[in-house]
C-alpha cells in the first residue's frame, strides 16, 4: 500500500514540475538549426514568448522586428540606455507595456518571464547564454558584424518566427542594394578609389577624442566596399574603437573625412571643425569633404539594421559620379516602409524629422 | 655625493632633459612618423599649428606631470617613512578622478571648476584616510594610514565606476579608460594654464623645503627635540603638494609608478637626502614622463594609454636598478 | 645645587580612560650634573623625559625649564636648548652618517634655510668628538649598534644644547661601546653639559652618573647621591629582585642575589 501511495505520489510531483516548464504551443513542429555563430538551437515549437537582452541590444532589436510577428512575441527587452527606446515605440507602440528589464540584467530575472526564446548578441555567451542554457532556455546568438552573418542571422530569425518567405525578402531587399553598389564601382582601378578616414568623435567631460574602428569591423568593410580605400588599414590594434590624435590624421591625409557622432550631433561637431584653426588647414576639409555621417535615431554606420542606409549614403559620397542614381531619401522611404511596416504618414511625421547628417 | 659632483651631475641632467624636450618638439606622427624636419615649420602652415597647439601644450603638460608627481611622491615617501607611498596609496588619484567626475556630471564642466572639484576631493581622500587611521587599533601611525588609503582609494575608484554606470554611455564622461589608464592625448593650452598654478605651488614648496624633509622623516620624538612643528609642517607639505597632483590628474587621468620609482631612483643615484633627491627626481620625473608621452602619441598610429607606458618602463628601469649591482650611490667624499 | 629642570605634582595618563602613568611626581635636575634615572622597564622613564623635553604635557603639576614652563619658550628656542637622544632610531631610509649628523643643525635654520659652511664644520667637529669622523660617508643602515649610538650623540652634539636628554643610550651595547659612549658623556659633562638618563643598568648609572633618580609605581623612590640611593634596600623594592650592593677598593657595584 505504501509503495503505491509513493508512485502515486512521485508522478504527482513529475507532473506538477511539467506543467511549471514554459508551455509550448502544442502541436507544432520541433525545430531545429544551427545559427550564425554554430550554436544549435532546438526550440519544441514556434515560440510565443520571446526575450531580448545583453548588450548592443539596439542591434539586435533591430533586425528583430524586421519581422512584422515580432511586436506580438517579444514579451521582454532590456533598457540598457533611453534612446533605444525612442525608436522602439515607432515600430512597436506597446513596447512599454511590455516587460522592460533594468540595464545588465541577469539570468534568474530573465528566467522569471518564463521566455521560451531569448535572443543575445553574440559576445553574450559566457555571460548570459551559457547561465541561461543551465536553466534549459534555449538561445539564439546574432552576429551581425559582417553582411554574411547578418544575412544568416535573417534566416535564423526566419525559423523563429516561422516565416522563412519573410526572411528571403529581407536578405532579397539587402542583397539587391549591395549587388548594385558594387556593380556601380566595379570599374574603378585602385588609383581612383578616393582616401578615406573614418572618425568617431567623443566629447566626454572636456575630453575630446577621434577614434577609429578597428580593421576587423563592418565599418572598415562599408568603406571598401563603397570604393574607398580606408587609410587606417595598417593599425593593427583591433579590439575596439582606437584613439588617434590630430597629428596622425594631418599625416595620413584623407581625400574624406566622415564624422561619427553617437549622440546624433556629427553635423554641430562638422561646423566646429571647420571653424578650427588647425582642422580647417587639412586638405580634406579645405577641399569640402569633411563629411557628417548619416543618422536618424541612430547613427548609419554600425552593424545596426541601417547598415545598408549607411552604406549607400556612403557610396553616393565616395563616388557621386558613379551612384548618381541612388536616390538617399527614396532609399530611406524604402527601407521603412518595406522593412519596418511603416506608412508614408508615419514615416513623415516620425523618421524624418530624425534625419541629421549629410542628406541631400 | 659631494656638492660638486651633485651640481655637475644635475646640470648635465638639466641640459639632457632640455635637449629631450626640444627634440620631443619635432617627434610625432607628422607628416610621417617619427621625425618633423625642422624646415617645414617655416613652409607648412598646418604642421606649424600642429607644433604650437598640439605638441607644445601637450610635452609641457607632460614634463610638469613628472614634475608634480615625482614631488609629491618625494615627500610622501619620506613624510611616511615608507618608501612604497605614492600619490594614488592615499586615494588622492582616486579621489581626484572622482571629482572631476562629479564636476563634469553635476556641477559645471569649466575646467577651473573641474580642477577646484578634483583638488577638492583629492584632499577630501587624504582627510579621510587619516581620520580613519585614527580609528584603527593597531599598528604603528604609517601603517594604520597606509591600510586606510587603501580602503579609501578602492572606495574612490568604485565611486568612479557608479558614476560611469549612471551616466549616459554616450555623453558625459569618459571612458573609465581614461581614468585608469590616463592618457594626454586632448590636452589644449586652457588645461595647463589653468593646472599651472596648482602644480608650481606643489613644486615651488617641495622645493624650498626640500632640507626639512629630512627632518620630517625621523622619529617623531627626535624631530621634535630638532624644533620641526610636526604637524603644521607635514601638513603644508602633504596639503600642497597633493592638490598639485590632484589638479593634474583632472586633466591627465590616473598616472601611476612615476610618482613611486622616480623617487626611488633619485635616492639611489643621488643619495637619500631629499635636499638632493628631491630637485633630481623632478627633473627625471618630469624628463621620464615626457619620454613615455612620445612614444604614447608616435609608437603607433593609435594612442597608446600614457599610464601603460609608465607603468611598463617605470617597472622595468626599476627591476634593473634593484637587480643591478654596479649602480651605488656616488660617496666621493 | 642649581636646579635646570623641575617638575612639580606631575600626573600624566596616555588617555582619558586610562591610568595614571605618573603619580603627583615631583623632581629637579641639578645643572651641569649628569642624572641617572634608574627603575624597570615600563615604569614610565620614557614619558617621565618625554615630559622633560615638552614632547608630552602633563595634566597636571608644572615643569619648568631654566625657571620658565615649555610653552614660554619658542620651538626654535626649545630646541636649540634640549636635545634627546631617543630609544630606538629607526631610520627608513639610508641616509649618510654625515647627512645624518648635520640634520641637528636643524634648530638652527629658517625654514626655507640650507646648511652653510659653518653648520657643515661643526657637523665634522662633532664626528671627530665622538670619534666617527671616518664613518662620515658610510649609510646609516650599514653601521653597528654602537656605531649609531654614537652618530646620535653626534647629531646631539652638533644642536649645541645645554641639556641632554638620553633615553636607554646604553642598552644593546656591548661593554667597549657601553664604556665609550659614557665615557664621552663624561667628558661633556666636564664642559657644563646637564645630562639626562635613562637606564635600567644600575652599573652604568654608576659609572657615569653623579645624582641618582629612582623610579617605582609612578613616582619617585628616591633621589640623590650614590651612598644615599644606591643601597640594596632600595634597589631590591624597586626592581622586586633581590640585589646586592658590593663596594671594592671605591668601586661601587651592583650584583643580582640568589631568589631565596
Amino acid at each position: 500500500m505504501k509503495k503505491v501511495f509513493l508512485v502515486l505520489f512521485m508522478v504527482l510531483i513529475l507532473t506538477a514540475g511539467c506543467s511549471v516548464l514554459p508551455g509550448l504551443s502544442s502541436g507544432d513542429q520541433p525545430i531545429e538549426f544551427t545559427d550564425s555563430s554554430g550554436h544549435v538551437v532546438t526550440l519544441s515549437g514556434v515560440p510565443d514568448r520571446i526575450a531580448i537582452a545583453g548588450k548592443a541590444t539596439i542591434m539586435v532589436q533591430d533586425a528583430i522586428y524586421l519581422f512584422t510577428e515580432a511586436d506580438q512575441k517579444v514579451i521582454a527587452l532590456e533598457n540598457r540606455n533611453q534612446s533605444a527606446f525612442s525608436f522602439l515605440p515607432v515600430i512597436d507602440p506597446g513596447v512599454n507595456e511590455k516587460e522592460i528589464f533594468e540595464k545588465n540584467v541577469g539570468p534568474e530575472q530573465i528566467a522569471a518571464v518564463q521566455p521560451e526564446l531569448v535572443i543575445l548578441k553574440g559576445s553574450m555567451v559566457e555571460q548570459l547564454g551559457e547561465p541561461l542554457e543551465q536553466l534549459s532556455l534555449p538561445v539564439l546568438y546574432l552576429d551581425l558584424e559582417t553582411p554574411e552573418a547578418f544575412y544568416e542571422d535573417i534566416a535564423a530569425l526566419g525559423q523563429v518566427f516561422g516565416n522563412p518567405d519573410r526572411a528571403e525578402e529581407i536578405t532579397t531587399f539587402y542583397q539587391e542594394r549591395m549587388d548594385r553598389i558594387e556593380g556601380l564601382v566595379s570599374g574603378i582601378g585602385e588609383e581612383q578609389k578616393p582616401e578615406v578616414l573614418l572618425l568617431e568623435y567623443a566629447d566626454k567631460g572636456g575630453e575630446v577624442a577621434f577614434k577609429v574602428p578597428p580593421v576587423s569591423w563592418l565599418q572598415t568593410r562599408m568603406v571598401e566596399i563603397a570604393g574607398g580605400t580606408p587609410v587606417w588599414k595598417d593599425l593593427e590594434i583591433s579590439g575596439g574603437w582606437t584613439v588617434v590624435n590630430l597629428e596622425q590624421i594631418a599625416a595620413w591625409d584623407p581625400d574624406q573625412v566622415y564624422l561619427i557622432d553617437y549622440s546624433g550631433n556629427a553635423s554641430v561637431v562638422k561646423e566646429d571643425l571647420m571653424n578650427n584653426p588647425i582642422w580647417s588647414n587639412l586638405r580634406a576639409v579645405e577641399d569640402e569633404q569633411l563629411y557628417a555621417f548619416g543618422y536618424d535615431f541612430y547613427s548609419w554606420d554600425q552593424p545596426d539594421t541601417r547598415w545598408i542606409l549607411g552604406l549607400q549614403w556612403l557610396a553616393t559620397k565616395i563616388h557621386p559620379d558613379l551612384t548618381a542614381e541612388i536616390d538617399i531619401m527614396e532609399e530611406v522611404n524604402l527601407f521603412y516602409s518595406i522593412l519596418y511596416d511603416l506608412d508614408p504618414e508615419a514615416i513623415e511625421t516620425e523618421i524624418l524629422p530624425n534625419l541629421t547628417g549629410d542628406l541631400p | 655625493m659631494n656638492k660638486k659632483t651633485y651640481s655637475r651631475t644635475i646640470l648635465i641632467l638639466g641640459l639632457g632633459i632640455l635637449v629631450l624636450l626640444l627634440a620631443s618638439v619635432f617627434v610625432g606622427r607628422y607628416p610621417k612618423p617619427f621625425w618633423l624636419p625642422p624646415g617645414l615649420l617655416s613652409q607648412d602652415l598646418l604642421a606649424r599649428q600642429l607644433v604650437l597647439n598640439l605638441r607644445l601644450p601637450r610635452l609641457l603638460t607632460a614634463f610638469l606631470l613628472g614634475m608634480v608627481l615625482s614631488a609629491t611622491g618625494s615627500v610622501m615617501q619620506m613624510v611616511f617613512r615608507n618608501p612604497l607611498v605614492e600619490p594614488g596609496f592615499l586615494g588622492v588619484s582616486q579621489g581626484a578622478a572622482f571629482g572631476a567626475a562629479v564636476s563634469i556630471l553635476w556641477l559645471n564642466r569649466h575646467p577651473l571648476v573641474i580642477e577646484l572639484s578634483a583638488t577638492f576631493f583629492g584632499l577630501l581622500a587624504l582627510l579621510t584616510s587619516y581620520l580613519l587611521s585614527t580609528r584603527i587599533r593597531y599598528g604603528g601611525w604609517v601603517l594604520r594610514l597606509i591600510l586606510s588609503g587603501v580602503a579609501v582609494s578602492a572606495f574612490f575608484s568604485a565611486g568612479v565606476g557608479v558614476l560611469k554606470y549612471i551616466a549616459d554611455p554616450l555623453t558625459e564622461l569618459p571612458e573609465l579608460t581614461f581614468w585608469l589608464l590616463g592618457g594626454l592625448y586632448s590636452v589644449t593650452w586652457r588645461d595647463l594654464l589653468f593646472a599651472l598654478p596648482f602644480a608650481l605651488a606643489g613644486i615651488v614648496i617641495a622645493f624650498v623645503m626640500r632640507w626639512r624633509v629630512n627632518l620630517l622623516s625621523l622619529n617623531d620624538d627626535t624631530a621634535f627635540s630638532l624644533g620641526a612643528s610636526l604637524t603644521r609642517e607635514r601638513i603644508i607639505l602633504l596639503i600642497v603638494t597633493i592638490s598639485a597632483t590632484a589638479a593634474l590628474t583632472a586633466i591627465s587621468g590616473i598616472i601611476g609608478w612615476v610618482g613611486l620609482i622616480i623617487p626611488h631612483i633619485s635616492r639611489r643615484l643621488f643619495g637619500a637626502s631629499a635636499e638632493k633627491s628631491i630637485p633630481a627626481a623632478m627633473l627625471l620625473g618630469g624628463g621620464f614622463t615626457v619620454f613615455a608621452d612620445d612614444l604614447a602619441r608616435t609608437l603607433l598610429p593609435g594612442e597608446i594609454p600614457l599610464g601603460i607606458l609608465t607603468s611598463a618602463i617605470g617597472a622595468g628601469l626599476f627591476i634593473y636598478l634593484m637587480v643591478s649591482i654596479g649602480l651605488k650611490v656616488r660617496r666621493d667624499g | 645645587m642649581d636646579k635646570i629642570l623641575s617638575l612639580k605634582e606631575i600626573h600624566y595618563r596616555y588617555h582619558l580612560d586610562a591610568p595614571n602613568v605618573l603619580t603627583d611626581l615631583s623632581l629637579d635636575i641639578p645643572s651641569g650634573k649628569i642624572t641617572a634615572i634608574l627603575g624597570p622597564n615600563g615604569i614610565g622613564k620614557t614619558t617621565l623625559l618625554h615630559i622633560l623635553l615638552g614632547l608630552l604635557k602633563p595634566f597636571q603639576g608644572e615643569v619648568a625649564v631654566a625657571g620658565k614652563p615649555h610653552r614660554e619658550y619658542s620651538r626654535q628656542e626649545l630646541s636649540q636648548l634640549i636635545g634627546l637622544v631617543p630609544q630606538l632610531e629607526s631610520i627608513p631610509f639610508n641616509f649618510s652618517v654625515f647627512e645624518y649628523v648635520l640634520l641637528g643643525r636643524s634648530p638652527y635654520l629658517k625654514p626655507f634655510q640650507l646648511p652653510g659652511k659653518e653648520d657643515l664644520r661643526i657637523t665634522e667637529e662633532a664626528l671627530e668628538s665622538a670619534g666617527i669622523y671616518h664613518l662620515m660617508n658610510k649609510p646609516v643602515t650599514e653601521l653597528s649598534g654602537g656605531e649609531r649610538q654614537l652618530v646620535q650623540i653626534s647629531r646631539v652634539l652638533t644642536q649645541q644644547t645645554r641639556i641632554l636628554l638620553l633615553d636607554e643610550p646604553t642598552a644593546h651595547l656591548d661593554l667597549e661601546n657601553q664604556n665609550r659612549i659614557l665615557s664621552l658623556l663624561k667628558r661633556m659633562s666636564s664642559r657644563g653639559i646637564t645630562t639626562v638618563l635613562t637606564t635600567h643598568d644600575p652599573n652604568a648609572a654608576i659609572f657615569a652618573a653623579d645624582h641618582f633618580v629612582l623610579m617605582s609605581q609612578g613616582n619617585i623612590a628616591a633621589q640623590g647621591g650614590l651612598r644615599g640611593v644606591i643601597t640594596a634596600e632600595n634597589l631590591s623594592l624597586i626592581y622586586k629582585t633581590p640585589i646586592r650592593v658590593e663596594q671594592t677598593n671605591g668601586f661601587t657595584m651592583v650584583v643580582m642575589d640568589k631568589v631565596k
